[in-house]
């Protein structure tokens, strides 16, 4: 039927549009043949969806034609793209139409790595039966789940199915836990929830190796703020960005700053170092709303150095600019900046990784946002208010779940040297081959695919053979669904319902909800709906704790609290937006819809949910620490020291995490110490990875366009690469385009060379590339930053030479 | 009658190349694969440069220019390539018999060459544009399909075309919101707006081609460190 809808517009040589002339044509002329009617007329109709390429959760409309999908482009009324998309966002036509990927559930066939088509309700049994036994077993805490990148109503899935069978070992792994909020946010002002980053309300933005226009939590969002910023309809603001690489981020602020790796919390300190002693800091903030900026004395009389006297005593321009290779000059030009030109913002969330001085170093590049009052202001830092879903009945645990759940965490997150992390997935393998504290008997794997795309993927490879049941949920045979015993294909997100809510964007809370664009291609599940079918299967407590009967039931219960909460709306058209800000201003909220069924019914055909009025730009929501202030010196950390050491009745390996000796007070401020230059080594270079503005989550093998022109600054096409200082490059004799070897500790891979003087000499970059092929992944060991839980990305030394 | 153009502003433009991919995704541009993408034969109707100098690093989104004067339709033998009344230069894929003339001719190797049947029959493809046989040549068309649809929209209305109407993909998609697209002879439309801007500079001047998409320079404030 396509075919010849094809072939018939294709005979009428090409003419654009011929398919609407011919309706219409065929409409006067009254033709009643059906079939004739049906290949010339396709249905067109376009629905909302959300596109999961990367955390940032841009609402699209998805063209489809009698139902199948031929096309997007960005929702034009969802407050976080306004229509705009990145380029990802266009891959996901290929992800779903991908040839490579399975065509319904398959099941290990002899030895591992090879397989035979099974049916679902077969391979569902086949689940059930394994975590039947183990369960009654009393095993049940031996079941790990591995989830990726995801956010929203699969997270509360998995989490509730944890819980009611009685597994701990919920494990995430991901450089970004977009729902939790950045511990030095955590830690400075005690917050629970993430805060948002007013972007589009900043004059000026300081970013600490943010790749904030290509990566970072949502490069579109950031590309809007930043379109303002070049005098949208205000004066123009200032983008600096402090990054060894000249990122394209780097290429299109107005100050790039080049800085020595691993020094950008020096730099930070350099910078509040200039703005206490110029007096551009604001006073009034500092002194009502900040604990730890002067010397005080504690309850039992102890004096304790105050945040002014750190910076001033140790942090000197000199010093700083000796360690941080930033001029004199230049760190006091960027503080008059940020002073001058309110609101600023600071960002070094997420960003590169700082290993042991990881924790101090956002703390510091935090510190500033409370220099600059940029706390609880617009254009600063703002509460993200929780979304009013309502809440699920609580989930029931029997007495194995209760067991189960009781027991220590396989992974260790929460304790000993990960104490503030939730996760850490990078332990996992080593726990796995050793069996302690106790073995593995199944492992469930989500959205993941670490034995390509983590660091510790040889680690992760040998522990896939001591588990002896591996279920993986991926649309694709990868590498990591190749060891599984079964694997239960999820739909790709345009076939599926899925929620999402995203957490950095501030000034209002979104929900975004979609239904499927088109019905499943393959004989694959929405992974939400299988969770739920292997609860019921399992019975009891847990299929009680997950009564739903679908996915979209999960939703239509929790959405009702939206529209309960008597605030917010659908999103709409402009004008009636503006309508309702009006009216709102002047205290007025009309319920837009008579009942529930007409309010969900509108969500799904807009796509989501906001509330932009409200506005917590208080302070007091921001600053929920011990002393209610923000808190140079944290009392938070100190206390979470003080707990574990009488808890575990040792905290060495925690505070070695967190720099090594005891550094007394220095510990819960925002020191981070000056090191000396590292002398050369073996190794004398550093690899410092990033990630691809054209880079989808989980890698996009699948997604030609993406590959074909990945980068604009450097030339290449289906190809990775690295970036070498042509300095650097001349000394081992490598030229633009030659094949070069990598090398670590840890191994070496061949990749093209492409010179390019927007880096430190000193520093080789790789593109993050994903899937099969050589990847930095090859080079970094699996050491982990034990803050992030995430592998140490930029702090690997490598060498290189001509291949 | 109205004389679409768009103007790109080079201040905002990041490189991300959602424009390229949008208009991959909406003109059902394949990508040829890596052995024809190392012979050069990547097709990218929309194509971002990267100009670098010694002060600083610029990104230019180059679609076809849309040339008021385009020396591409002149020395086509078959017709194939012409300007139509609203400015907008086609390409009949039906009628090019593949002599690369234009692909010569064009100053801003905004042409490119279908050396084989790159197109796969295959399903998410978007019906409304033309299917191109190996041996063509193709090129940006500002989307034209979409002014067609978005005239029949009109008319089935009753109305006449509105600024907004007819976007191209590329426009739509951009994150810095750098491309402007609009009616030129429309005095108070954003883009002839724009386009007067003492920014607004053209590919090429001297060679008389008058493009109809306008470049704006950056501003102060590019410096490196
Ligand atoms: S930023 Fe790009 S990849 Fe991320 S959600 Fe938006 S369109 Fe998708
Ligand atoms: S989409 Fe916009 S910002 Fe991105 S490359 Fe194209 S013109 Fe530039
Ligand atoms: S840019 Fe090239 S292809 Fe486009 S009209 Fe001008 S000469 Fe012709």
């Amino acid at each position: 039927m396509r075919v010849s809808r094809r072939g018939f517009i294709g005979a009428l040589g090409g003419a654009a549009g011929a398919a609407a002339l011919a309706r219409r044509r065929l409409a006067t002329a009254d033709v009643a043949s059906q079939d004739l009617e049906r290949w010339a007329t396709p249905e067109e109709s376009w629905v909302p969806s959300i596109c999961q390429q990367c955390p940032g959760g841009c609402g699209l409309l998805v063209r489809t034609l009698d139902g199948q999908v031929a096309g997007l482009r960005g929702n034009p009324h969802h407050p976080v793209n306004r229509g705009a998309l990145c380029p990802k966002a266009f891959g996901a036509l290929q992800l779903l139409y991908d040839a490579k990927r399975l065509r319904g559930p398959l099941v290990r066939d002899g030895q591992r790595g090879r397989f035979r088509p099974i049916a679902w309700d077969e391979a569902l049994g086949l689940v059930t039966k394994r975590l039947g036994e183990l369960r009654a077993k009393g095993l049940a805490h031996t079941v790990a789940i591995l989830g990726g990148q995801y956010r929203g109503s699969r997270d509360t899935l998995f989490k509730r199915f944890a819980e009611a069978y009685g597994t701990p070992n919920y494990i995430r792994v991901r450089c970004l836990h977009p729902e939790e909020p950045a511990l030095a946010h955590r830690l400075m002002q005690g917050v629970t929830t993430p805060l948002g980053y007013d972007l589009a309300g900043a004059r000026c933005i300081l970013s600490f190796g943010v790749g904030l226009l290509e990566s970072w939590l949502g490069p579109v969002n950031a590309s809007l703020a930043f379109a303002r910023l070049r005098g949208g309809d205000g004066p123009r603001g200032r983008l600096i960005h402090v990054d060894p690489r000249r990122s394209q981020t780097a290429v299109k602020a107005d100050r790039w700053v080049p800085i020595v790796p691993g020094t950008d919390g020096i730099l930070a300190l350099g910078i509040a170092n200039a703005l206490i002693r110029e007096g551009l800091y604001d006073r009034d903030f500092v002194s009502e709303h900040t604990f730890g900026f002067d010397d005080w004395t504690d309850a039992r009389g102890q004096r304790h150095a105050g945040f002014r006297d750190v910076v001033l005593g140790e942090y000197g321009l000199l010093a700083v600019s000796r360690t941080t290779g930033v001029p004199v000059r230049t760190i006091l030009e960027v503080a008059r900046d940020l002073a001058t030109l309110r609101p600023a913002v600071v960002i070094g969330e997420r960003g590169p990784a700082y290993g042991r001085d990881d924790v101090h170093t956002r703390m510091a590049i935090h510190s500033l946002n409370a220099l600059l009052g940029s706390i609880g202001v617009r254009g600063g830092l703002l509460v993200q208010g929780e979304l009013p879903l309502a809440a699920l009945p609580p989930a029931e645990q029997d007495d194995a779940a209760k067991r189960g759940f009781a027991q220590a965490r396989i992974d260790g997150a929460g304790h000993g040297r990960y104490l503030l992390v939730s996760s850490a997935p990078q332990v996992l393998p080593e726990r796995i081959s050793s069996g302690e504290p106790y073995p593995v008997n199944a492992l469930v794997l989500f959205a993941t695919n670490p034995l390509a795309n983590h660091p510790a993927k040889e680690e992760f490879a040998r522990a896939f053979e001591r588990v002896p049941f591996i279920v993986s949920f991926s649309p694709v045979l990868d590498e990591s669904a190749a060891r599984a015993d079964l694997i239960l294909p999820d739909s790709t997100f345009l076939e599926r319902w899925q929620d999402d809510h995203v957490r950095h964007v501030a000034g209002f809370t979104c929900l975004s909800l979609a239904r499927p664009a088109s019905a499943p291609l393959h004989d694959t599940r929405d992974t939400g709906d299988v969770v739920l079918q292997l609860a019921k299967a399992v019975g009891g407590s847990v299929a009680r704790s997950l009564p739903w009967e679908s996915h979209e039931k999960v939703l239509h219960a929790g959405v009702r609290g939206l529209w309960q909460a008597g605030r917010g709306h659908v999103i709409s058209t402009p004008a009636e937006e503006s309508l309702q800000r009006v009216l709102e201003r002047q205290g007025y909220w009309a319920p837009q819809f008579a009942s529930y069924e007409k309010f969900w019914e509108a969500l799904v055909a807009r796509g989501a949910w906001w509330d932009p009025t409200e506005l917590p730009v208080g302070r007091k929501a921001l600053l929920t620490t011990p002393s209610g202030k923000f808190e140079f010196y944290s009392t938070l950390l100190r206390q979470r020291v003080e707990e574990t050491l009488a808890r575990e009745g040792n905290v060495a390996p925690f505070v070695t995490a967190l720099g090594g000796r005891d550094r007394g007070d220095r510990l819960y401020l925002p020191a981070v110490p000056l090191r000396e230059r590292e002398e050369p080594s073996d190794f004398p270079l550093r690899l410092n990875t990033y990630r691809l503005v054209t880079r989808p989550l989980g890698g996009g093998g699948n997604q030609p366009w993406l590959l074909e022109q990945p980068a604009v600054h450097v030339r290449a096409a289906w190809e990775r690469w690295v970036e070498v200082h042509p300095e650097t490059a001349a000394r081992v004799g490598v030229k633009d385009g030659e094949w070069a070897w990598v090398e670590s500790p840890k191994g070496r891979i061949r990749l093209r060379a492409k010179l390019t003087a927007g880096t430190h000499p000193d520093v080789v970059n790789i593109p993050l590339f994903g899937g099969e092929g050589p990847s930095p992944n090859d080079l970094i060991a699996n050491e982990a930053d034990a803050f992030r839980g995430f592998g140490l990305l930029n702090t690997t030394r490598v060498r290189i030479g001509k291949a | 009658m109205a004389l679409w153009g768009m103007v790109i502003d080079l201040d905002r433009c990041t490189g991300c190349q959602a424009c390229v991919m949008a208009c991959k995704a909406e003109n059902n541009v394949p990508a040829v694969g890596p052995k024809e993408a190392a012979r050069g034969r990547i097709i990218s109707w929309m194509h971002v440069l990267r100009e670098e100098s010694e002060e600083r690093t610029r990104f230019l989104p180059r679609p076809c220019l849309q040339c008021d004067d385009p020396p591409c339709t002149k020395v086509c033998p078959v017709y194939a390539t012409y300007r139509n009344p609203e400015g907008i230069v086609a390409q009949i894929h039906a009628r090019c018999i593949g002599c690369r003339f234009c692909m010569a001719a064009c100053p801003y190797n905004a042409k490119y060459f279908n050396w084989l049947r790159y197109q796969k029959e295959g399903p998410g493809q978007n019906p409304d544009v033309s299917v191109r046989p190996k041996g063509v040549v193709e090129k940006c068309t500002f989307c034209h399909h979409r002014l067609q649809k978005a005239r029949e929209r009109a008319r089935a209305e009753g109305r006449d075309l509105v600024a907004g109407d007819y976007v191209t993909a590329c426009a739509e998609a951009c994150p810095t919101r750098a491309i402007t697209f609009g009616d030129l002879l429309d005095e108070g439309s954003e883009v002839a707006r724009l386009a007067r801007s003492p920014r607004a500079f053209r590919l090429g001047e001297e060679l008389g081609t008058r493009p109809k998409v306008f470049y704006l320079a950056e501003m102060e404030g590019h410096r490196r460190v």
